[in-house]
């Protein structure tokens, strides 16, 4: 049951797109299909799950001073491993995701949970997070592409939508529609999300935790409470 | 607090060790893969440029063929060659591969795009080569576009030599207009910016023999064809004081009268361009000093102007250059002070941006960068100049320096000659 409350977190109420609002640049610059939607969200689920995975199962042997460059170099590892994959395998969605695959390097999801959760928990809670935030971040691609493919080009997955095809709103392709459609999903999340997600981070963490002693709002569970 | 050291070295180590190795299997794996699709397209596309092709035959390379070539495929129904290329490493990181139709009679029928990793969006640009044959009659760089014009022109350039070696065409025949546009920019070095493209704009002289003129756009002269005695001839004149005619097969040609020369100099207006120099040049003296304008006989680099200080305290070897070379993008503008062989002063005058203004790189401003300059001879003129990551082009201030140099060597050799003449 906890592994299930873990994967599903990632899903709805801690869906890393719509409720903690990383991996942003990704989201907007490949949602103008569902197709593209579909490969950046394998690929970062699959960068996602083997960087888990691995820096869970280091994590008592990486010292602290080098966890940033380690898991950096791990998440670079697999990114470059699944670029490769979708090259030989899958080249036409390779070519459409572009930049954008080598970037997942960078994209907040992967480091944030790498640091915020793989590196503090075992080898299955750290994998079930990597798939619940990987789904949810797919799940989000989709919701997103799909409202912009088949309200922009008249289409879903390229297959055309009769009716819908005739009058089409060119600027849902573009970046602003992009922004557009993004705002409303996240205005729609909170507006009948169930609740807020736990914070999983403290006045311990803050690097002003010594001169604000707390009184910035108190720590971490007094905010909570 | 050692071991910690170690530790962390160790593990770090460790991991790009086992990274490598992951790496390495998975690049075993798909390489073949990768390397076959990309073989299945080139061969597809093929086809795609050359439709009505029956077969193809892989010719042999020639020798001195350029790397861009990657193959030359001769259609077995004689509708002509597709080339396929890979564009320098020297222009970008990863190549960008594209095949080319030609047709018997030397023209490019059509383009396919092979692959890219930077972008898809080619835009109209490679199209545009469409119908040209090996002259390139009207093919300009491409501006604003993510990927390198220059390197793409010169992949294609390099598919015609192989094909006129191999003798599948014949050469193509360039246009006057085309002829007279590369060769102002092969004998006027200054006016051409970083991506090899001559900067000048047309101006309109009034004076009877000159056909057409163009203002160098960093200021350092004049382009121009004439007509001398029936003879269309294109002349360089350099504000700096050179002036050369060329005829249209690019041979030197020094007979042309004084006063014919006079006219057309006075008609373009060259004095005007010093008088600005003269500003840029009086910035560099302190007390007691004056400047005098000296003509240079043959230097059409990016020095637009030359001074000889007199001075109570300098040597009677001692020169202002005013030098205009192009930055990044737009022409910047500079002195040089050589006294004696080496410099004694530079510094950058003019509208750009300044060393430091927006960010500083380590271990450079502008400052210290200009005083550096100080003391350095002909010989200290080198790549250590150059600076990556600097807010102006250091490769600007480099070649500036480098035609400072020879217009000073220009001047003292002839002050030398005029000495033993005494």
């Amino acid at each position: 049951m906890k592994a299930w409350q873990n994967f599903i977190k990632g899903i709805v109420r801690e869906n890393p797109v719509l409720v903690l609002l990383l991996g942003t640049c990704p989201t907007l610059a490949v949602t103008t299909s569902v197709s593209n939607a579909f490969g950046m969200g394998a690929a970062a689920t699959a960068v996602l799950l083997g960087s888990n995975v691995a820096i869970s199962a280091m994590r008592k042997i990486i010292p602290d001073k080098v966890r940033i460059p380690s898991y950096i170099v791990i998440i670079a590892a697999f990114v470059t491993v699944v670029e490769m994959i979708m090259h030989a395998f899958v080249p036409a969605i390779y070519d459409a995701l572009g930049v954008f695959l080598s970037l997942i390097v960078v994209n907040c999801i992967i480091l944030g949970r790498a640091e915020m959760y793989a590196s503090k928990n075992s080898v299955g809670a750290s994998a079930v997070d990597a798939l619940g935030m990987g789904v949810g971040f797919t799940l989000a691609l989709l919701a997103m592409s799909s409202i912009r493919e088949v309200f922009g080009a008249g289409s879903w997955m390229g297959i055309e939508i009769p009716f819908l095809t005739n009058y089409t709103v060119p600027i849902l392709k573009e970046a602003p529609g992009g922004f557009f459609v993004f705002g409303c999903l996240i205005a729609l999340v909170n507006k009948f999300g169930k609740s807020k997600p736990k914070k999983e981070f403290s006045c311990a963490g803050c690097p002003s935790a010594a001169l604000c002693k707390g009184n910035c709002g108190g720590s971490g569970e007094e905010r909570e409470a | 607090m050692k071991n910690d050291n170690a530790k962390s070295i160790v593990v770090l180590g460790s991991i790009c060790l086992v990274v490598a190795i992951l790496l390495s299997v998975v690049n075993h794996i798909t390489a073949p893969i990768i390397e076959e699709a990309a073989g299945a397209a080139a061969s597809e596309s093929l086809k795609v440029v050359l439709p009505d092709a029956t077969g193809f035959e892989e010719v042999e390379l020639p020798e001195g063929t350029a790397e861009t070539v990657t193959g030359i495929h001769k259609d077995q129904g004689g509708s002509g060659y597709a080339v396929t290329l890979a564009t320098s490493s020297s222009y970008s990181q990863s190549p960008m591969t594209f095949t080319v139709g030609f047709g018997t009679d030397g023209k490019i029928v059509a383009i396919e795009m092979t692959n890219y990793a930077e972008t898809k969006d080619f835009g109209d640009y490679p199209q545009s080569y469409v119908g040209a044959d090996s002259a390139l009659g009207g093919i300009e760089l491409a501006a604003g576009v993510t990927y390198s014009s220059t390197a793409f022109k010169a992949a294609v350039e390099d598919a015609f030599a192989a094909l006129i070696a191999i003798g599948g065409i014949s050469e193509g025949v360039k246009s006057e207009e085309q002829i007279i546009s590369e060769l102002m920019a092969d004998k006027f070095p200054g006016a051409v910016d970083n991506s090899g493209k001559f900067r000048a704009t047309e101006m309109k002289v009034d004076a009877e023999n000159v056909i057409s003129a163009f203002s160098a756009d960093n200021g350092v002269g004049f382009a121009l064809t004439v007509d001398y005695n029936g003879e269309k001839l294109v002349c360089i004149i350099s504000t700096s004081g050179s002036v050369a005619f060329y005829d249209l097969e690019a041979n030197a040609v020094d007979t042309v009268d004084s006063a014919f020369v006079e006219n057309i100099v006075s008609a373009i207006g060259v004095s005007a361009k010093a008088e600005n120099d003269l500003k840029y040049a009086q910035a560099t003296l302190v007390d007691g000093e004056t400047l005098e304008k000296v003509d240079l006989a043959a230097q059409f680099g990016v020095v637009s102007n030359a001074f000889v200080i007199t001075s109570p305290t300098r040597s009677s070897n001692a020169y202002v250059f005013v030098c205009r070379p192009f930055g990044y993008k737009d022409p910047m503008t500079m002195t040089f002070v050589i006294e004696n062989g080496s410099v004694t002063s530079y510094r950058n005058t003019g509208d750009f941006i300044q060393f430091g203004e927006y960010y500083s790189v380590p271990g450079l401003n502008e400052n210290e960068y200009m005083q550096n300059m100080a003391g350095k001879t002909e010989a200290d003129i080198t790549d250590e100049l150059l600076v990556t990551g600097a807010t102006i082009s250091t490769a600007a201030v480099k070649l500036a320096a480098e035609d400072a140099f020879e217009a000073y060597k220009e001047l003292t050799e002839i002050k030398n000659e005029e000495v033993a003449a005494q």
